[in-house]
């Protein structure tokens, strides 16, 4: 059985990392038996950003006709009651009144209003949750990363999960897609970069396009960081095979290069301040 | 001429550039030559839907007329607008963001 520990603090990247190694332990267990058994009795302590990969693995393993999970629960109340709400580890339907639980959905190609779809869902759902302030830049972060989700990853498994936190006022949000990720995209287009982590500068920074020749292409995500950085005065990390990239406000981004496990997909997840007025998004749009 | 609501096809907002495009293809398909866009209802555009959106009018053979836009579309779609370089790019959006037709 995996023994699922996570880091005491709030580190987002020591959590990242402690979850990569915990997919690579899933994806051998897997291999070798069919089958993956989690054991959190001595989570304490988790964020979003773990519950939501974790949770997208199982999914893709069911798909690929798991025959057994075994999940042990935290036994802090605490840990097992929250991971319980959030719909771990299969997903959930239903939501609480500042989360949007886990939310899995698979690729239909035959639908290509799909996503656009299930992200009105989701923010139908979590509009109501959320601060007023807030609102409509989500939309805007949310619908652009879904975007290039729907255009770009050719995923088979996406995942989706919000949390607003009222006492810290600040709001989590999770995207993962398991396809291609950005590196491999590059790859696939022949645009050059030295390592995974400056892949992901290019595109965030809207430097490049695999939309080359077309007008009015790259400008979502450079929007997104801008919106998120200098208007809700948040965090972005963005990690994509082995790069990771660290957006926050007030200090300079940070790049990493993962020496070990790596990601398959691309993962985006945001900590966003509530703003104490309505921030106009349009002054960030170009 | 036809009324398309299109709360009814995409919900309240309109995220995906893919949704877009689908929703244009059925567009073009219709016999009606003018087509009213109804934007009754949506709440929400994104930078990339608002890009497509031009795109597609820009390319179709259909006339549309655009009715109701919300103060928040009619800004996106008009940010956009305004980014392109080449101007002659989109048809000229009145000043209440519609569309002649």
């Amino acid at each position: 059985m995996i023994k699922v520990k996570f880091p005491d603090g709030e580190d987002v990247i020591e959590h990242i990392l402690t979850t990569l190694s915990i997919l690579d332990s899933m994806g051998k267990e897997f291999a070798q038996t069919n089958k993956v058994s989690l054991d959190f009795s001595e989570v304490r302590w988790f964020i979003p950003c773990s519950i939501i990969l974790i949770s997208n693995k199982i999914r893709e393993f069911m798909d690929h006709r798991i025959e057994l999970i075994e999940y042990k629960p935290p036994t802090l109340d605490k840990a097992r009651n929250h991971l319980e709400k959030v719909g771990f580890p299969l997903g959930n339907k239903g939501d609480g009144n500042s989360y949007i639980s886990i939310k899995h959905f698979k690729k239909d190609s035959k639908d290509l209003k799909q996503v656009n779809t299930k992200v009105n869902e989701l923010m139908d759902a979590i509009e109501s949750k959320l601060p007023y302030q807030i609102v409509e830049s989500m939309k805007y972060i949310f619908g652009e990363l879904s975007a290039n989700i729907d255009d770009h990853s050719e995923f088979e498994c996406a995942s989706l999960m919000a949390q607003y936190f009222p006492t810290k006022e600040i709001v989590d949000i999770g995207v993962f897609d398991n396809g291609v990720s950005i590196p491999g995209l590059f790859e696939r287009h022949k645009i050059s970069f030295k390592g995974d982590s400056e892949a992901i500068r290019k595109a965030v920074w809207g430097e490049v396009t695999t939309k080359r020749g077309e007008i009015g292409r790259g400008y979502g995500l450079r929007t997104c960081k801008n919106l998120s950085i200098e208007g809700l005065k948040g965090e972005i990390y963005v990690v994509s095979r082995k790069g990771i990239l660290v957006l926050s406000s007030g200090i300079d981004p940070i790049f990493y290069d993962i020496k070990g496990n790596s990601l398959q997909g691309t993962f985006l997840y945001l900590r966003l301040k509530k703003p104490q007025e309505k921030v106009n998004l349009y002054q960030f749009v170009e | 001429m036809k009324t398309v609501l299109l709360a009814d096809r995409f919900g309240n907002n309109i995220f995906t550039r893919n949704s877009v495009s689908t929703f244009f293809e059925e567009l073009n398909s219709l016999k009606e030559k003018n087509v009213i866009l109804d934007f009754s209802k949506i709440k929400f555009i994104s930078r990339s839907c608002a890009d497509e959106y031009l795109k597609q009018i820009k390319t179709s053979k259909k006339d549309f007329l655009v009715r109701n836009l919300s103060p928040e579309v009619e800004e996106m779609i008009k940010m956009v607008k305004n980014s392109y370089k080449d101007l002659s790019f989109v048809r000229k959006l009145d000043s209440k963001g519609a569309i002649p037709a």
